[in-house]
């Protein structure tokens, strides 16, 4: 028989969102088009999660959660910036907290310790493949390293980052690939 | 407002022109021509990243492109895949992700990524397989299945997840039927060094494993023999998976699931705080977990209760929150570290800490965390002072004798600052509290009229005067009211003055004296001239209706005084005269102004009056049935048209094949009453729920709704042919009444054909005889004449043949003489006081049930009467409950019932007393349960 509402679920994420202090989207990834059908319904989210925010009353300096219709959610502030990271209301909000975490974090590496709006979005680039590699686009999180996530989003140095420490990383990785074209090889031979 | 503060406060603001976007002032059509960059020769790679970002932003913002649009994106994004940049491609990796929506778009990047799904550069190999997978069918799939395989066993982690993950999605999308036969390289991938591939293979083996429940519980019972994963992910994935099963597998003794529980106990010690929360609230979620396997759990709870990170704070106190339902002795065990956290900073915190604290803590602590609760309540928001409100209403349902400071605490709140929903919250919970508590009414109105002298919402004003309007006139001291309402007729919106005159004219009923109906008639009389219609309508009505005219009053004089004239110098006899009358002038001024029937009712008899097209009779609102009559439709999926049949169907007609009744109210009497020959009948007094007469997938299914009127029982049979090569003509349903009591002549109205996918009503009318009521089993049998249908060409052969099928046999039942009251009574002390004792009967009798909580459901379910006070819900683990219920037996009688059921060494004692309007009919009612 199949039981396909028996299921369990893995651990997922329904949206990350980051939005500025006055709720205009920064950069945000819904993962769940069933709950948030359009553009619209995802705006009105945003307003709700910042309305709720300031309801709330004082953020502390760590990843806080509330819970508001169905949804559980882990937010933090960065300067003029708001992160979220949400999901529904019987998922561990640990997990989540952790997720929103590793995000705070990795734009703290990327960005060197500068995460305001204005910086974010002038290296937009690399935030945008910092959340894709965070979670896909269906909620399963990806990594939650933040240094892991910085060099997988695979920003090289540019000119606003002079040298992401990834130098190891990429030695290693260097003798990855040459060991697994090896193995290719020889396998296919 | 504290808000707004708060939020200047604490959200850093910038200057408005603080922040310049580097996007600021860009455009769809500006950015697609910078697109054509990447047809360049020389590819500028940086250029073209900065485009890339600029159209990857717009459509984050919400632009849309055309499909034509795209499609150029898409054909110039092809010609990036020749630059070997890794940033510029990761970029057109997650620009395809988010901008292809169709399927021409699809195929112009399909040769890339594939391509790029066999490069030797891992991080091509990743995203492609994640791009790909995302957007393409499943024949692709097979095409590339030999690399996607081989990626799930790759060291590099970045590209076993991409693999993993992608299968996930494959699945969960039907395309991906191949990823069944990966098992062997995902339970490889298991095994890999990275936690996060643990983790996603794990979710996937499960993804493919899950409809199995064999392979399911062997795959956890190894992994947690093995002591779980070393990724806490995958660890979480197992406890989630253990849970399950455990609250699944109900057959096997609590002692059978003993591993499982051990692997969940042994997670409460798991080095990560993931897995240990998992674990808890694993463990408090357990359908029948004792106390004793709660207490680890707790304690993990309480060790979280005391970290730095709101988080963990937060988990641990909403998870007690939740345990502190079923088990508050557990949780009490936590009182003191609850107590430091309702300053907590976070105040969803502070609330939870607050609502769990009411329902752990003892009655002498109570005080003091009013006091506490005090301090903080004005700066939450309203949202989660509800929630207080909430807790503090079951608290003082709880401890009754608190109820003057629990109620003085609520008085000061509803002064405070607070939207409608707050204010709501509080009105509600003062009803609840005076409905359960007698002693606490006066007070409770009290703080009400304060309420409404400045209160903005219209609609608790009008709730609270029509409150008072009820309750005022039965109080000591009615007089005192009249002022606050006095005050609404002079100072509010038309809505709520109109809600003023009528709670006014209350006063002025049976119940109150001479003196208080004159005072009542001054104060009306100025209502007779309002602005408002709807006032003054109503003010004039009730003015005449209630006499009042009777008190003659004078024009204001000079002074604007108002002097009342006596209608005469009245004697003895007048006076009781006058009494009588104002009773009868009352009850006819109730009876008009309020609806005597639930509104479902009225707009359902309504409906059928238009609907049957006949005004030659003017409808009434005495015909509306006072009872419940909608019932919610039948879920689907249960056999047979059980719904109702469309509005004119005949007897016998075909109704359209298998309409689904719809998710909302239905009238079940509705078929029945369509029936020409059955209409005269009238509105039958309940109308069952329909119940199978057959098995489930035979060859006629035959389910029956009983319909129940004071002179006849109608059943109606639906009836469903399942076979295809013939048709039933003639279709009646035969009953033998003879094992029944109380009924008579038996009339059969035959359904004319029921052939495949097209069911069929028969009726069957059985006339009841007096003094005796329709109870005990009767055989039926359908009976038909056969004839054979040619299954290609759908002929129907002439001759047929007469046949017949034994059916299930039917029952009636006290519950089918009981229709459950539209409004219990609220207060069910003062109905059962009401009713009095003098038709009451008492029985004992003792139950097989193995728990309270299935014996309580069963006893509503056969008794069909509605519970009252929320009493029908028994505690799954409770060892004794009250029940509570009311009905009306047929045709008219009240009926209440008290049931005290207990558990037993062997089943469930249940000791009934039921009081009503006829001690023959609590007799009969007392000793049906047996």
């Amino acid at each position: 028989m199949k039981t396909s509402g028996n299921m369990v679920s893995q651990p997922l994420v329904k949206a990350v969102v980051v939005i500025n202090t006055k709720g205009g989207r920064v950069c945000s990834r819904f993962c769940d088009k069933a709950m948030w059908p359009d553009l619209e319904a995802e705006r009105g989210f945003e307003g709700t999660l910042l309305k709720k925010v300031q309801a709330l009353g004082e953020i502390s300096h760590g990843v806080d959660i509330m819970e508001f219709g169905g949804h559980i959610v882990a937010y933090t502030q960065c300067d003029d910036l708001l992160m979220f990271v949400t999901g529904l209301a019987s998922e561990n909000e640990l997990i989540l907290a952790e997720v929103l975490g590793s995000l705070d974090e990795s734009l703290n590496i990327l960005l060197r310790g500068l995460v305001y709006e204005e910086n974010v979005l002038l290296h937009l680039q690399g935030v945008l493949l910092v959340i894709d590699e965070l979670v896909d686009q269906e909620g399963v999180v990806m990594e939650s390293d933040p240094a892991e996530l910085v060099s997988r989003a695979g920003v090289q140095s540019n000119s606003y980052i002079d040298n992401v420490p990834m130098g190891e990383q990429t030695l290693s990785q260097a003798l990855q690939i040459a060991k697994d074209q090896i193995a290719r090889s020889i396998l296919q031979g | 407002m504290a808000d707004v503060m708060g939020d200047d406060r604490l959200l850093k603001m910038k200057d408005e022109d603080g922040v310049v976007s580097p996007f600021e002032g860009i455009e769809k059509g500006s950015v697609l021509q910078d697109c054509r960059c990447f047809n360049d020769l020389q590819l500028d790679t940086q250029k073209c990243e900065a485009v890339l970002v600029r159209l990857l932003y717009l459509v984050g913002q919400g632009e849309k492109l055309s499909s034509a649009e795209a499609t150029d994106v898409f054909f110039s994004v092809t010609k990036l895949f020749q630059a070997n940049a890794p940033s510029l491609r990761r970029l057109v990796y997650l620009a395809i992700k988010e901008l292809a929506h169709t399927a021409e778009e699809v195929i112009i990047v399909t040769n890339c990524l594939t391509k790029d799904i066999n490069s030797n550069v891992d991080m091509y190999r990743a995203n492609a397989t994640r791009v790909l997978c995302k957007i393409t069918d499943a024949q692709m799939v097979q095409a590339i299945e030999r690399y996607l395989k081989q990626e799930i066993v790759d060291r590099n982690p970045v590209v076993a997840s991409a693999a993993l993950v992608s299968g996930q999605q494959l699945l969960a999308n039907n395309k991906g039927d191949v990823v069944r036969r990966w098992v062997n390289e995902i339970t490889q991938a298991l095994e890999h060094q990275s936690p996060m591939v643990q983790f996603h293979a794990l979710a996937l083996l499960y993804q493919i494993k899950q409809h199995d429940r064999l392979a399911v519980a062997k795959l956890v019972t190894a992994m947690t023999r093995g002591g779980g994963s070393r990724s806490p992910l995958a660890t979480v994935l197992l406890v989630r998976y253990a849970a399950r099963m455990m609250s699944e597998d109900t057959s096997t003794p609590p002692g059978g699931r003993r591993p499982l529980f051990d692997f969940l106990e042994s997670c409460l010690r798991h080095r990560s705080d993931i897995v240990k929360y998992e674990a808890v609230r694993a463990i408090a979620a357990l359908p029948d977990v004792t106390a004793n396997e709660l207490m680890p759990a707790v304690t993990v709870l309480r060790l979280m209760l005391t970290q730095p990170q709101a988080a963990m704070r937060y988990a641990a106190m909403r998870t007690l929150a939740s345990i502190a339902f079923t088990a508050p002795i557990v949780v009490a065990a936590c009182n003191s570290d609850m107590e430091i956290l309702i300053g907590d900073g976070n105040r969803s915190i502070a609330t939870l800490a607050v609502t769990t604290l009411m329902r752990t803590g003892s009655e002498s602590s109570l005080e003091g965390l009013l006091k506490q609760i005090g301090g903080f309540l004005a700066d939450l928001a309203d949202e989660l002072k509800v929630r207080v409100v909430e807790a503090l209403r079951e608290v003082c349902l709880k401890y009754p004798s608190k109820h003057h400071a629990l109620l003085n605490f609520l008085g000061n709140a509803l002064r405070e600052e607070g939207g409608l929903e707050f204010k709501r919250s509080i009105v509600s919970a003062y009803l609840d509290l005076m409905a359960t508590l007698p002693g606490a009414k006066e007070m409770c109105l009290g703080h009400l009229c304060e309420f409404i002298e400045d209160c903005e919402h219209s609609q608790l004003s009008t709730q609270i005067l029509h409150l008072l309007g009820r309750e005022g006139p039965h109080t000591s001291a009615p007089e005192k009211y009249i002022r606050y309402i006095y005050n609404r007729l002079i100072l509010e919106r038309p809505p709520v003055r109109a809600a003023a005159v009528s709670a006014l004219a209350r006063f002025a009923g049976s119940s109150s004296t001479p003196a208080l109906r004159r005072s009542v008639a001054v104060l009306l009389q100025q209502s007779l001239a309002d602005s408002d219609d709807e006032v003054r309508d109503r003010a004039a009505y009730l003015y005449k209706a209630l006499g009042l005219d009777q008190f003659k009053i004078a024009r204001p004089g000079v002074g604007g005084v108002i002097k009342l004239v006596s209608p005469s110098a009245n004697g003895a006899s007048t006076d009781v005269q006058d009494t009588q009358n104002v009773a009868a002038m009352t009850a006819k001024a109730e009876a008009f102004t309020s609806l005597p029937c639930p509104v479902a009712n009225l707009e359902a008899e309504l409906l059928r009056y238009i609907s049957t097209g006949d005004t030659s009779t003017t409808f009434s609102v005495d015909v509306v049935p006072k009872q419940n009559i909608m019932q919610s439709a039948e879920p689907p999926g249960s056999s047979g048209p059980g719904g109702p049949v469309s509005t004119g169907a005949r007897p016998g007609a075909a109704t359209a094949g298998g309409r689904r009744a719809e998710p909302k109210l239905v009238d079940p009497a509705a078929a029945v009453m369509a029936v020409p020959q059955l209409a005269e009948l009238g509105r039958p007094f309940k109308s069952s729920a329909s119940v199978a007469l057959t098995e489930e997938e035979v060859e006629y299914t035959v389910n029956v709704t009983k319909h129940l009127y004071p002179s006849h029982v109608v059943l109606q049979f639906d009836i469903e042919n399942t076979l295809e090569d013939n048709q039933l003509e003639n279709v009646t349903v035969a009953v033998d009444t003879s094992g029944a009591s109380g009924l008579a002549d038996v009339v059969l109205l035959p359904a004319a054909v029921a052939k495949l996918g097209s069911p069929a009503t028969a009726f069957t009318i059985i006339t009841r005889t007096d003094g005796e009521l329709p109870l005990g089993a009767m055989a039926c049998t359908l009976r038909y004449t056969v004839h054979d249908v040619d299954a290609a060409t759908g002929e129907v052969d002439e001759s047929g043949y007469e046949d017949d099928y034994q059916l299930e046999d039917l029952e009636l039942t006290i519950g089918d003489l009981m229709v459950a009251p539209a409004e219990p009574p609220a207060n069910f002390r003062a109905a059962w006081e009401a009713l009095g004792g003098d038709n009451e009967v008492a029985e004992e009798f003792s139950l097989s049930h193995d728990s309270v909580a299935t014996a309580v459901g069963e006893i509503i379910g056969y008794l069909s009467m509605a519970p009252c006070g929320g009493s029908g819900d028994a505690n799954p683990r409770a060892r004794s409950h009250v029940l509570l219920m009311a009905g009306i037996f047929a045709p008219k009688y009240e009926v209440l019932l008290r049931a005290q059921v207990t558990m037993q060494a062997d089943g469930v004692a249940l000791h009934v007393v039921v009081r009503s309007q006829d001690f023959e009919v609590s007799q009969v009612i007392a000793g049906s349960i047996a």
